[in-house]
């Protein structure tokens, strides 16, 4: 350390239990200052302390809910040799261990839960907890052990914060005392050198250190407390087993799945994408070698892999300026890009047109009316391509009123896939996929997706599932053939085209819902029964394969009202 | 002879028209007239056993005939037929 620095804290390094390398290790340290929503005690007077102490660098962990503290700033500003980075952080055991990661010690307000004191564990960092009592502020000292698992903190009275009046002059300092002492403890933590005997209460079990500052009279000698233990937990209790399928040969990657459960956002946008992947045993079971995996795109928030493509393409048009807040979304969409359009719309504040056929399902209507969407609706007899036809009429009539993002035409749809479908789907493969499968309707997502895969492995093949007919029952999808072809779709891209029987795709879905508990529609019947087609060619030829496919959207979407048979009215008007 | 609103998909066995006349007493029939006219339409109607398929609806009226008689429907010559398919197509 330098002659500056040496100097700045002689009076803690003339100290014999921290010394130069006790110093240098708190220069070193992480502090992790957690932050929890019911707006603690004395986290600000030991953050103060630990700056001025020599602590340089600082996580602050902000629990979901709670608010970034507003003290931070300010001692941000004031120290240009302190660095602050801040988090939030869901409220779950792996959250927590996940962000405590890399930090030396922890100092945290209010109540310390088991899921928080585990973390700690896992990371083996101690833990410093200031919280309010009654009659004390108690500050806990949690030292981590390795030969020994920390119990739950003991549980106290509930604290004197609930009540509304104003914090007293003899509270406000025994705050301050508090946090100096929390920052004691966590010095001492972060110098590494221990202390004596007595200082601690030690057993078999681990290490706690109680301190209570009396709200009565703060600059009393706090009283310490020794905490026994309660007995040691037995191996079977402490063990965790990870989850393993027998039949597969793959571990669950438990941090993975910890860091999709930990996600946490501004807004609900920011959730879209970053679906799971789900082995179809029952399906690829027949054809040993060969795997198929499917993408749950329903676990969108709008509810399906329409999302992805709506964000893309309305972000691409706020970044470029054709949507504002005086232009109007229109598109054709019987269904789900309509959806996500209004989901999208109201969470982000742009005004959304739709135009539908009059057939589309009463689920489809009354969903997108929720979101404060208008609709216009074009003739149950023409299906989509009179829904294009409409639309295109309106906004030529009109062009300044409308922004028209055009699915079947942007470019920005399959780039979404591109960009994100493509790689999560790489990555959830581990880079084996080998085949991917998906039904076509915009023909975005194959497009998109195919063409991210092939950069990362030109030899992975892209096949397409279209209806076998123009008169079809796989909503969703398109019969190239008889239909306008999209402008995005690049057939010489593709390896092939599966042309799928209704009959086939439907029957799929119901095999889906009884036997894998899967309730999809019927374009992610239509996938999968391509994938099981794929699978049975590869499996003849004695080849392996790793195919992955995509799941659209869930059977809900597609239930009708109710029909009174008695009323024997067109149910969809 | 009844008229027979024909969708989209089906159009180019129609010679493209979307209205058509079909002579017949019941629902059966009118689809047996569509097909002496118009050969391969039923096929896309009908599966193998002759049943509506399950994706295809049919309106006499505006009234969907699986709350009538099905295929039993009678048909006089002032009904509007009309062949809709279950989906819209849906993107």
């Amino acid at each position: 350390m330098n002659t500056r620095d040496a100097q700045r804290f002689s009076r803690h390094i003339a100290l014999p239990e921290m010394g130069p390398s006790g110093q240098q290790r708190i220069f070193d340290a992480v502090v992790a200052l957690v932050v929890s929503p019911d707006a603690g005690i004395g986290l600000e007077t030991a953050a103060m302390y630990l700056v001025a102490s020599g602590v340089r660098w600082f996580r602050v962990l902000v629990a979901y809910g709670a608010e970034s503290p507003r003290w931070l700033p300010t001692l941000e500003a004031s120290n240009p040799h302190t660095h602050f980075e801040t988090l939030i952080v869901a409220t779950s055991g792996s959250a927590w261990s996940a962000a405590l990661k890399g930090s030396s010690v922890a100092v945290r307000d209010s109540f310390a839960d088991d899921s928080f004191t585990e973390a700690c564990r896992r990371n083996a960092i101690g833990a410093v907890v200031v919280r309010s009592e009654l009659e004390t502020i108690d500050v806990l000292s949690l030292r981590p052990s390795s030969q020994t698992i920390p119990s739950p903190v003991p549980s106290f009275p509930p604290s004197a914060r609930d009540s509304p009046r104003p914090a007293s002059p003899i509270e406000e300092s025994a705050k301050v005392t508090a946090g100096a002492l929390a920052a004691a403890e966590a010095l001492w933590m972060l110098a590494g050198r221990g202390l004596s005997e007595d200082a601690y209460v030690q057993n078999a079990e681990g290490i706690i250190r109680h301190l209570r500052v009396p709200l009565s009279s703060p600059h009393e000698r706090p009283v310490t407390h020794n905490i026994p233990w309660p007995p040691k937990p037995t191996m079977s209790e402490l063990s965790r087993k990870p989850l393993t399928n027998i039949e597969l040969d793959y571990e669950v990657d438990e941090s993975a799945v910890a860091r999709a459960r930990s996600r946490v956002a501004d807004d609900i946008t920011q959730l879209i994408g970053r679906t799971p992947l789900v082995r179809l045993s029952s399906f690829d079971a027949p054809y040993p070698g060969v795997e198929i995996w499917a993408k749950c795109e329903f676990m969108n928030p709008g509810g399906s892999v329409k999302d992805r493509a709506a964000v893309q393409m309305m972000r691409d048009a706020i970044a470029s300026g054709r949507l504002t807040k005086d232009t109007t979304l229109i598109d054709s969409s019987s269904g789900n890009t309509g959806i996500a359009y209004s989901m999208i719309g109201a969470a982000l504040g742009f005004k959304v047109t739709l135009v539908l056929p009059g057939n589309v399902s009463w689920a489809r209507k009354k969903i997108t009316q929720a979101f404060g969407t208008h609709l216009e609706f074009s003739s149950e007899l023409e299906g989509s391509d009179g829904a294009i036809l409409l639309c295109r009429h309106l906004v030529a009539a009109d062009p300044a009123e409308y922004f028209y993002p055009d699915q079947y035409g942007n470019e920005s749809n399959p780039r979404g896939h591109y960009l994100t479908t493509a790689q999560e789907i790489w990555e959830q493969t581990d880079g084996r996929i080998s085949h991917f499968v998906a039904g076509i309707g915009t023909s975005g997502t194959i497009m998109g997706t195919g063409r991210g895969l092939r950069e990362h492995n030109a030899n992975v093949q892209i096949w397409a599932v279209e209806p076998d007919d123009a008169l079809h029952g796989l909503e969703g999808l398109k019969h190239m053939a008889s239909s306008l072809v999209p402008e995005i779709y690049h057939r010489e891209q593709l390896t092939g085209v599966i042309s799928m029987p209704t009959d086939e795709a439907w029957d799929t879905t119901e095999r889906l819902g009884a036997e894998s508990g899967i309730l999809v529609g019927h374009s992610s019947g239509a996938a999968l029964a391509g994938a099981v087609r794929l699978a049975k060619q590869l499996h003849a030829a004695g080849r392996k394969g790793v195919i992955a496919t995509v799941f659209p959207d869930r059977a809900d979407r597609y239930f009708e009202a109710p029909v009174d048979p008695a009323a024997k009215k067109h149910p969809r008007i | 002879m009844a008229t027979v609103r024909i969708p989209t998909p089906l159009r180019k066995l129609t010679n493209g028209l979307e209205e058509v006349q079909a002579s017949g007493a019941d629902i059966a029939s009118v689809i047996a007239s569509l097909e002496t006219q118009f050969p391969g339409i039923k096929e896309r109607i009908c599966d193998d056993q002759g049943k509506i398929r399950r994706f295809v609806n049919i309106f006499a009226n505006d009234e969907d005939i699986r709350f009538l008689q099905n295929l039993e429907t009678p048909v006089k010559d002032s009904d509007e037929i009309s062949i809709v398919p279950a989906i819209a197509g849906g993107r």
